[in-house]
């Protein structure tokens, strides 16, 4: 029945792949994806973050069709996917493991789709060639996989999912099994390869920094559902919820009283007096418990004479715990007079001061990189 | 030679050598005796409980001795007989000489030798060891020619010549109908002569056909249990390997029962208004065929399992992304990783089968037995150890290159699913 011309619906590049209203259940489980949204524009490189168990593999799996939604329909180009066949889908997989067929040699693996869909003999060995090139392992053809590298195996499988010229190429971690260094350099490789060839791609990591550096947009998942599409830097610095907040790069948490909001802009009152400005959301009401998030980046350190010289209402008393060179820059774990503790990432030049341990600072925030969030979101 | 090499040569025999070598194997011990040690109790076992027997046994298919030590002298005169026409008048008068001078009891296993070889033999044998004894004198040629006439004939002296040697190729030769002609050449058997071509390849056949069945009916089977949920696969593991607990005696015992006239299959085909009275089961190739399958199908389930349980779901999925139908990925991909355990089960159904006597004996006719079954009666019945020996080395070669094939071309690939 859905053979993909029944479904009529205008399609541009902005809703290449579209998931409407999907879900996906086991028997006598929970919800792995609830009633979930999604639009990918076409030669985006979309990466789903989540931690594991968020569903962005079972998702992965969908588009794929290795699994079958519960509800909703998934389409891909104007084509009903939702219960199309693995096989008919032309879609580029690289799997975690690469799943390379051990008893092939490199050559064998990479055409083995061309063999699938009965390219003429000639054309497969253009396209394999063509391929490998492509990865940088022009003259591996003959090898067998267990004769390569992690890294190379894990070229192989790019070539491998991109011989055939699919519509969409899906990657389910594929660089989680390599060293930092290997992975760095691959992730550029996938860069370069998207750029070069225009794909969609649609890339699976539990990894942010992974995300951050790679995508054009970023879709987090939490417990099956989207809690937030954006560009990275929207979800960096302006993250849509607390989840988002403290799973994407590093984050304080204070806890205040929200006192007023005025033009968009809130104040808030720290247990110990301070008041602070900061960026609130919608539907927050004065007098509510908040959370304030601040990057370490965006803490502000300055010196103090002595622990007790009162500076300005703004300015959070505090010691220095903790100290780490970084070369470039310089990590310290704040005490503050409200008990808490606080993480500070400040640039460190040969002239700037020291903060030995022990010191003395004052802390203060730049009121547009303090989010404050409701309470009780981030109290599970 | 000494002043051409200046240095210590050393060559093998040298005691040198040979002090080198032990020293070696002392030290090699010494240096794994944590594992060579716990080891010895098993390593005796086998070597004395297993190995020897066999080894002895099957030495017994070239062993001439028991003839030889009974008539010396004529095994010597007559290995200068060239086999045409009649043996010189030497050869005659040794074999007179070694007849009379032997104790009866000797004579009557060396008559039991020959008869072997050509029935008629033991008759000529002990007459000619008789009434030698009774008459005393005259040319030897002459009186064995009086005692029978076939003393005067070639072929009762070709025997003597080619069992008469401490080692013979005579059993070997036999059990496998070929014979070696007067001139020494050998040369197959006339169709009529033939005992044993036919039982090799009825065994070859049986075993070949209950292999077949096994991978059909095992292959899909292990492919379920290694991809079933834990549950199922457990109770399918047992089913599975049921079997293996009880007895093959028992279970050969239980498919008699199934298959009498008056058995279980009659009865429910009879009730199933199929047939109007009952089938021949037992005694037929069907009822081995069918009890060799029931007990051999663990062997090949087995290995497959536990080699399908290690290949991930991802290399299936992987095959479907790339645009292979299941047909295609299971053939392309499934199967080859399968093979490992594929060939390593079908050299044991194979090689077990090949030896199989209780379930031939019991549920097949005349025209099932297999090489164990006659290796059994040269054994038990007619006590020719040599020709038992014989069948029996043939058997553990047929065995042994079938390993080597099957072994060589499917289990020595490179790959490993880890």
């Amino acid at each position: 029945m859905n053979d993909g011309t029944d479904i009529e619906i205008a399609q541009g590049d902005d809703d290449f792949i579209r998931f409407q209203a999907v879900k996906k259940s086991y028997p006598g489980g929970v919800d792995v994806i609830a009633n979930l949204d999604l639009s990918v524009r076409k030669g985006e490189f979309m990466t789903l973050l989540g931690p594991s168990g968020s569903g962005k593999s079972t998702l992965l799996m969908m588009l794929a069709g290795f699994e079958k939604p519960t509800a909703g329909t998934i389409v891909v180009g104007g084509r009903d996917f939702t219960h199309m066949p693995p096989n008919k889908r032309n879609i580029g997989v690289v799997f975690q493991d690469y799943a390379l067929f051990p008893h092939m040699t490199v050559a064998e693996n990479v055409g083995y789709a061309l063999r699938a869909r009965r390219v003429p003999r000639d054309q497969q060995v253009e396209k394999v060639n063509a391929a490998l090139s492509l990865v940088r392992l022009e003259g591996y053809g003959h090898r067998r996989p267990s004769e390569l590298s992690g890294g190379q195996r894990q070229r192989v499988a790019l070539a491998r999912a991109l011989v055939f010229d699919p519509d969409l190429v899906l990657m389910d971690e594929p660089l989680s099994a390599l060293d930092r260094q290997l992975r760095d350099h691959m992730q550029i490789e996938l860069k370069r390869l998207h750029e070069k060839l225009g794909l969609t791609v649609l890339f699976v990591t539990h990894d942010q920094a992974e995300a951050l550096t790679m995508s054009d947009r970023v879709v987090v998942l939490n417990d099956g559902a989207i809690e937030q599409v954006g560009k990275p830097e929207d979800v960096y610095h302006r993250s849509g919820s607390f989840f988002v907040a403290t799973f994407i790069g590093e984050t304080n948490v204070i806890e205040a009283t929200l006192d007023e909001i005025a033009e968009g802009k809130g104040s808030v009152r720290l247990p110990n007096g301070v008041r602070l400005t900061c960026q609130v959301s919608g539907g927050m009401v004065p007098g509510q418990g908040v959370k304030l998030l601040v990057r370490p980046e965006h803490v502000c350190v300055e010196a103090r004479q002595s622990s007790t010289e009162t500076g300005h209402f703004d300015t959070l008393p505090g010691r220095v715990e903790e100290r780490i060179f970084y070369g470039d820059h310089l990590r310290l774990t704040i005490a503050t007079s409200g008990g808490g503790s606080l993480v500070a990432k400040i640039e460190q030049h040969a002239t700037d001061q020291k903060y030995e341990i022990g010191a003395d600072v004052g802390i203060r925030f730049l009121p547009d990189y303090v989010r404050a969030y409701p309470l009780e979101e981030g109290a599970t | 030679m000494s002043f051409l090499s200046p240095g210590r040569t050393v060559r093998p025999g040298d005691s040198g050598l040979q002090t080198l070598i032990a020293v070696g194997t002392v030290r090699m011990f010494a240096k794994n005796a944590h594992i060579a040690l716990p080891l010895m109790p098993a390593l005796l076992f086998v070597v004395f409980a297993f190995l020897l027997p066999i080894l002895w046994f099957l030495s017994q298919a070239t062993n001439g001795r028991p003839v030889v030590s009974v008539i010396p002298a004529t095994a010597e005169a007559i290995a200068g007989w060239d086999g045409v026409g009649l043996p010189q008048d030497d050869v005659f008068e040794a074999l007179v000489r070694d007849l009379t001078q032997a104790e009866p009891a000797d004579v009557a296993s060396l008559a039991r030798e020959l008869n072997f070889r050509q029935a008629g033999n033991r008759r000529l044998i002990l007459q000619a060891a008789r009434e030698l004894e009774a008459d005393l004198g005259g040319e030897a040629r002459a009186r064995l020619e009086a005692i029978n006439g076939a003393w005067a004939s070639p072929e009762i002296w070709r025997v003597i010549r080619q069992s008469a040697r401490t080692f013979t190729t005579y059993n070997i030769l036999e059990s496998l109908d070929l014979e070696a002609g007067p001139d020494g050449g050998v040369s197959v058997k006339p169709v009529d002569d033939r005992l044993f071509l036919g039982v090799y390849a009825r065994t070859l056949t049986i075993s070949l056909t209950v292999t077949v069945i096994c991978v059909l009916l095992g292959y899909p089977l292990a492919y379920a249990v290694a991809n079933a949920p834990a549950r199922t696969a457990a109770i399918l593991m047992l089913l599975v390997l049921l079997p293996f607990w009880t007895s093959l005696l028992v279970r050969t015992l239980a498919w008699m029962v199934i298959f009498q006239r008056q058995g279980i299959l009659n009865g429910v085909l009879i009730e199933a208004g199929l047939m109007s009275e009952g089938l021949q089961f037992l005694r037929t190739r069907f009822a081995v065929i069918v009890s060799m399958t029931h007990i051999m199908l663990p062997f090949v389930v087995l290995p497959l399992i536990s080699v399908m349980k290690k290949i991930p779901p991802n290399y299936m999925n992987a095959a479907e992304s790339l645009g292979a139908g299941r047909i295609r990925a299971l053939v392309s991909v499934y199967l080859p990783l399968t093979l490992p355990g594929l060939s390593a089960g079908v050299v044991l159904v194979m090689t077990l089968s090949l030896g199989f006597y209780v379930t031939p004996m019991l549920l097949g006719g005349g025209g099932d037995q297999m090489i164990s079954n006659l290796v059994a009666t040269f054994v038990n019945r007619s006590l020719n150890w040599g020709l038992a020996a014989a069948l029996g080395l043939w058997l553990i070669v047929f065995a042994m290159a079938f390993i080597a094939v099957v072994g060589g071309t499917l289990s020595s690939k490179k790959w490993a699913v880890s």
